[in-house]
């Protein structure tokens, strides 16, 4: 993968105007303006108390945005009158945690919102599930309850739990850094695949070598404010920002 | 299953083993203090008492009275005296045989049944405390129904009929007891709803599971010259005036005397019987032995631990105070149970629902009131509510009320640990459902719910277990539970032992075998989720 796999800034999916997000006092996201475009995979970097995974959790709404406006799709989601179970529907998010649903088997775990929601029936839904659970390479797992999995096993399905819902963008909160290191790869494998198939994908996260390798945009994020934003080469080899480079002094060594 | 059933079995044995050997001990210790001190010539001149000897011995003195009679309000102008109520007479007549308290204070008739019970022990004293009239209580808003039972009164009085029933419980000669009985005439029509308290010998008791006695019988007198059937309601005896004045009941006829106090409250009709307030007292230690010395061995036999267990229970069938009082028990906890949880479960989900998304704020507001309300008085408070107050002038079944009662204090307790138990859910569950857009109620049940029941069986368990127990107070409102049941049958076997231990007895079984059930869910929810 490299920058020419970039999409042609076509059709613009998310366009965040002036986001800022503060708790009480504490501003953690400053006038964040960015356009995501459909098909891009951009990695969001960042040392760590610096607002990146505020700035992922605004997109889908998990927290309210106290300022600004963010355009999904061609709606303004930030809107009141806006339903955001239906922006969350077309929104897949996959957590640090995981959050599976502890009580359902993993085949439940995916055929529930589909099932609830009415998208699907229920035989639908299975025939989903044991597809997407074939994609990540866990059907012979299917009946078995989450603690029984491993934690790459449970992001794995946890992504396949999201694409379910045959989202329009995939964000990704940090999805291995709670896995041991054995583990990364197996999820960083999916991801990589979702990325060939086209897939819009927001990723807050350390693994460097997927910022570099998969994403095709990689965007900084200190003190709450958008400090680069561009192609991995060029963020990687010829950072402009000063934080950047102790930023990637610190994570690269 | 089978070792746990084992287990179980063996558990209730050991309980069962240490109560017989307590029970033993007692009995054992009863048959040392009784003696076997029968009416000898000598018995017929009162014996000499300890502690208090005549009416103006009093001062100072820990007197026994049954709460709302007149014994206990005129024993309050006893100069210095510690006056203790109790619930029943039967009561103060077991504190008084326990040297808790130094005398009792009750009706003349009362009084002789309960120290026939006791000869050995306790006497009357000659000089009575008080003298009063009898007479029923109806609510001031009916003079009309007051006006029509005087005549009644009066009208009985002059046919000769309330001597012949009167004379027939307190006869002259023993062979005159129960040579007549009032049967009721009309058995068609209006009600006419008679409040008592079945605990006062020979004026209303339990006899074979009936309530009967002078007041009963002068009752149903009352309602053939009324054209009504009299239908008759058992309920503490402080709780009658109540039950008059609230409409629950047309007339109180409970051996009530003509106090200022209570005419305040209530209308007296005409007295229909006169009586003495008495003073029971202990027989001195001295005495007994000395009456026991003239008395040869075999006059009269002491009752073997067997023969107890008959006059408790298979005696007029009074096993089934207890499987009647059982039944009603279950019923009451059960369906509590059953709103309990549904709507706790409903309170918690407001309040989570308030304090995750912060919506629904009004009834977050009438959640948090409820359970304040609820969990901060005493459920005995909340029933007699229930009771004589929010169904005061409704003819509502009492396990009804019971189980409306339990079951909406029960709600308030439920809801606190469904709260907790949903609190301790991560967080991640509720946002994971939110991300996949999924509403708030859907992830509540499917997600949530699941996993938070899980979590808070063993605290559930110990609500139910606590409901089960708490039932114990229906009586208070006139319901025959297992507790009333037994209280019933000391009533009228003057024995607290054997129907205190059987009840709880029943009480422990029905705990060990909720509990049992309880931990058996658990381990069974456990099991899915491996």
């Amino acid at each position: 993968m490299n920058a020419d796999n970039k999409k042609e800034s076509g059709e613009v999916l998310i366009k965040v105007e002036n986001l800022c997000k503060s708790f009480g006092d504490n501003v953690v996201l400053n006038d964040i303006s960015i356009d995501i475009h459909k098909g891009e995979v951009i990695s969001v970097i960042g040392p760590s108390g610096c607002g990146k995974s505020t700035f992922i959790r605004s997109l889908n709404l998990l927290e309210t945005p106290t300022g600004g406006r963010i355009i999904f799709d061609g709606e303004d989601i930030t809107d009141r009158g806006c339903d955001r179970r239906l922006v969350r529907e077309k929104m897949g998010m996959v957590f640090q945690q995981f959050n599976l649903f502890d009580n359902l088997t993993v085949k439940k775990n995916i055929m529930l919102a589909p099932v609830k929601l009415k998208l699907m029936n229920k035989s639908e839904a299975e025939e989903t599930a044991m597809k997407l659970l074939k994609n990540v390479g866990l059907e012979d797992k299917a009946n078995m309850y989450p603690s029984q999995l491993s934690g790459g096993q449970k992001q794995r399905v946890a992504i396949a739990r999201s694409l379910a819902m045959n989202p329009k963008v995939m964000l990704f909160d940090e999805p291995t850094s709670a896995l041991d290191p054995e583990m990364v790869n197996e999820v960083l494998n999916i991801m990589n695949d979702l990325a060939k198939k086209g897939m819009t994908m927001v990723v807050v996260t350390h693994e460097m070598g997927f910022a570099k390798g998969v994403s095709n945009r990689v965007i900084f994020i200190d003190g709450g404010k958008i400090k680069e934003d561009g192609i991995p080469e060029e963020v990687f080899s010829n950072p402009n920002d000063t934080r950047l480079r102790d930023f990637l002094k610190s994570v690269l060594k | 299953m089978k070792k746990r059933y084992n287990r179980l079995i063996a558990v209730m044995l050991a309980v069962f083993a240490i109560f017989c050997t307590f029970s033993v001990c007692v009995y054992a210790e009863n048959t040392d203090t009784s003696g076997s001190a029968a009416e000898s010539p000598a018995a017929a001149s009162v014996p000499e008492t300890e502690g208090v000897k005549s009416a103006d011995d009093l001062t100072g003195k820990k007197i026994g009275v049954q709460l709302g009679t007149t014994g206990a309000i005129l024993a309050e102008d006893v100069k210095d005296a510690d006056v203790q109520k109790f619930n029943k007479g039967a009561d103060a007549i077991m504190a008084l045989n326990q040297k808790k308290i130094d005398c009792v204070i009750i009706d003349e008739q009362t009084a002789k049944a309960f120290v026939s019970a006791n000869k050995n022990t306790l006497a009357i004293l000659p000089d009575s405390f008080a003298d009063e009239d009898y007479a029923a209580v109806i609510s001031k808003d009916r003079s009309d129904l007051l006006k029509q039972v005087n005549t009644a009164i009066d009208e009985i009085k002059s046919s000769g009929t309330l001597n012949k029933i009167v004379s027939s419980y307190i006869p002259e000669k023993e062979s005159d007891r129960g040579n007549y009985h009032y049967t009721q005439v009309v058995s068609q029509g209006e009600k006419l709803i008679m409040a008592t308290n079945a605990q006062f010998p020979p004026y209303e008791y339990y006899e074979g599971g009936e309530i009967t006695g002078i007041d009963v019988e002068i009752g149903r007198a009352i309602a053939d010259k009324l054209g009504r059937v009299l239908v008759i309601e058992d309920m503490e005896f402080d709780s009658i005036i109540g039950a008059v004045k609230s409409g629950k009941a047309d007339i109180g006829i409970a051996g009530f005397t003509v106090t200022e106090d209570r005419a305040k409250q209530i209308s007296f009709s005409n007295s229909y019987a006169n009586s003495k307030q008495v003073i029971i007292a202990r027989i001195k230690a001295s005495a007994v032995s000395a009456a026991e010395s003239t008395v040869s061995s075999d006059e009269e036999e002491v009752p073997t631990f067997i023969d107890r267990l008959y006059t408790n229970f298979v005696k007029d069938d009074r096993w089934k105070y207890l499987t009647t009082g059982l039944w009603n028990t279950l019923q009451i906890t059960f369906f509590a149970m059953v709103i309990g949880v549904f709507l706790g479960f409903l309170l918690a989900i407001i309040r989570v629902a308030h304090d995750k998304n912060g919506r629904v704020p009004v009834l977050n507001v009438i959640a948090k009131l409820y359970i304040t309300v609820i969990r901060g008085t005493p459920a005995m408070v909340q029933l007699l509510i229930i009771y004589y107050v929010i169904f005061a002038s409704v003819d509502i079944n009492k396990v009804l009320v019971a189980i409306i009662a339990f079951g909406l204090n029960s709600a308030a307790y439920v809801s606190e640990v469904v709260r907790s138990g949903i609190m301790s859910i991560d967080n991640g569950q509720f946002e994971a459902g939110k991300s996949l857009g999924l509403k708030f109620s859907t992830t509540m049940i499917h997600v949530i719910l699941p996993q938070a029941f899980k979590n808070i069986l063993p605290a559930l368990g110990n609500e139910f277990i606590s409901l089960l127990k708490e039932t114990s107070i229906s009586g208070y409102i006139g319901l025959m539970d297992l507790t009333r049941g037994g209280d019933i049958i000391r009533s009228v076997t003057y024995e607290a032992f054997i129907p205190l231990i059987a009840v709880a007895l029943v009480y422990l079984f029905l705990v060990v075998l909720l509990s049992a059930g309880v931990s058996r869910l658990e381990r069974r929810l456990k099991k899915n989720e491996r």
